[in-house]
């Protein structure tokens, strides 16, 4: 076994690898950030049926769930600078690569986030709103107090996972020259030759990842509405 | 010169069309494999021994929680090292393991990713068909796998459409990764004629319409193919 794996190098180059995490981290946080953002911008576009508008958010949404992300980065990484310095911006190349490379993120989560806001909203019964009017609200107060409380309830689980995929997504942008922890395992491993242990480092470290950011969420997500179930006097099961 | 060459574009698809083959043999290989997986997985963690179900817990954490592109690597520095320790030490040998092809790598890599996810589908998909038709099978006389056969499994597989077809399209997606080793597929054509080119845009905007085609297209059919399975569902109920 000694020569075809080195235990002591995987344990060795675990910390090294770590300490790039924070790219990962920051990607991912970024995505979440910005990508709910905009979701949130063409799911209103689409509900509100704002003409033009709602239909290129629909066939924004079609590319960001229809394509892959590495293409998309490829994409944007590669393309935007070119088209931008053939608008004249000449100051495109000199935009750090992970500035591009967070806007990739962004616009993808864009277009899961949206749908996922879609739904969500169109999930609350058409009844609640209606009662909400009905009942005097303007129509943002009974947005604001009546249908987001429910719809990010039944949004919050299918979040926690678009999230999650996120987070894996960011194990790809190595290949547009963004020094990571896989970019970090290659080049130790063109060194050492180790790649497999290199890459099982980096593979627990995305498991621990991922597990963190998937218990973290359902943690943050009962803590919420335990909070929710307290003010209200009874809670209402949604099926 | 305009921004955007669309004629480019048009010639750029024409080319990268040659490749498709490649990315649909690869999507569609794994599919086939992982729903074996899924299949047998989900059967023994209802039927097997408890050291077989703690496995398969293990695996389906394991292979949805490691992103594809560290799975590919795994597989592809991993396999080829755990064959040479097997020569070497154990003196097994297996016709074509000197050199396995990337394609195989690159292969088995998405199968062992998504057969963890199908594992969970089909789960799911063997919990949605009530116990009763079990129980009604075996007091109508069939045997457990007649009753499987002839009973849960196309109760079973409707279920699993919309949520195979998920996974397809995933798949046809995760498959623009195998170029990093050496498998060319549309992503990875696309990126050698870059190399000669220089029009990123232009290539890669030609890559993400054909990938947008087979989401839209594929999208289409497994909705159509639920309905047609679904109608002769109805059928054989209105039978009753």
């Amino acid at each position: 076994m000694g020569t075809y794996f080195d235990f002591g190098y995987m344990i060795k180059s675990f910390p090294l690898l770590l300490s790039y995490v924070h790219i990962t981290l920051g990607l991912t946080a970024a995505a979440a950030a910005g990508g709910l953002a905009l979701g949130a911008l063409l799911a209103l576009a689409i509900l509100k049926k704002i003409p033009v508008l709602a239909q290129l958010a629909r066939i924004y949404i079609s590319f960001m769930r229809g394509t892959p992300f590495l293409v998309q980065l490829f994409l944007f990484y590669f393309g935007l600078p070119e088209l931008l310095i053939q608008l004249g911006f000449t100051a495109a190349h000199s935009v750090p690569g992970i500035i591009y490379v967070s806007l990739v993120f962004v616009l993808h989560m864009g277009g899961y986030g949206a749908e996922l806001m879609r739904t969500a909203i169109l999930a609350v019964p058409a009844g609640q709103r209606e009662a909400a009017l009905a009942c005097g609200l303007s129509e943002w107060q009974s947005y604001r107090q009546v249908i987001f409380p429910q719809a990010i309830k039944i949004a919050a689980d299918p979040l926690v996972n678009t999230i999650v995929s996120t987070l894996k997504d960011t194990s790809l942008v190595f290949n547009v020259g963004i020094i990571d922890m896989m970019r970090k395992a290659d080049l130790l491993g063109a060194n050492s030759q180790r790649n497999l242990e290199l890459y099982i480092d980096t593979a627990i470290i995305y498991i621990l990842l991922v597990l963190a950011l998937h218990y973290g969420g359902k943690a943050v997500i009962r803590f919420l509405s335990r909070k929710r179930e307290k003010a209200e006097v009874q809670e209402v099961e949604y099926c | 010169m305009s921004i955007v060459e669309i004629s480019f574009v048009v010639e750029m698809m024409g080319e990268l069309l040659h490749y498709v083959p490649v990315t649909l043999a690869l999507a569609g290989g794994a599919l086939l494999l992982a729903v074996v997986i899924g299949i047998a997985g989900s059967l023994m963690e209802q039927w097997g021994p408890y050291w077989l179900r703690r496995i398969l817990a293990v695996y389906v954490l394991l292979g949805r929680a490691v992103p594809t592109m560290i799975m590919l690597y795994l597989v592809y520095f991993g396999l080829p090292l755990l064959l040479l320790a097997l020569r070497e030490e154990y003196g097994v040998t297996i016709i074509g393991m000197e050199k396995v092809p990337a394609f195989i790598l690159a292969l088995l890599a998405l199968t062992l990713h998504t057969g963890a996810y199908l594992i969970k589908v089909f789960d799911s998909a063997f919990l949605s068909v009530d116990k009763g038709q079990l129980e009604a099978g075996l007091a109508t006389g069939l045997s457990v796998w007649q009753s499987y056969r002839q009973i849960i499994f196309p109760q079973a597989f409707l279920y699993a459409i919309p949520l195979l077809g998920n996974q397809f399209l995933g798949l046809i997606k995760a498959t623009s990764i195998v170029f990093v080793i050496s498998v060319v597929e549309i992503l990875g054509a696309a990126k050698v004629a870059c190399a000669g080119s220089y029009r990123y845009l232009e290539t890669y905007l030609a890559a993400a319409l054909i990938y947008w085609g087979f989401s839209i297209v594929f999208e289409y059919l497994f909705i159509r193919a639920e309905k047609y399975w679904g109608y002769y569902r109805r059928g054989s109920e209105q039978l009753c």
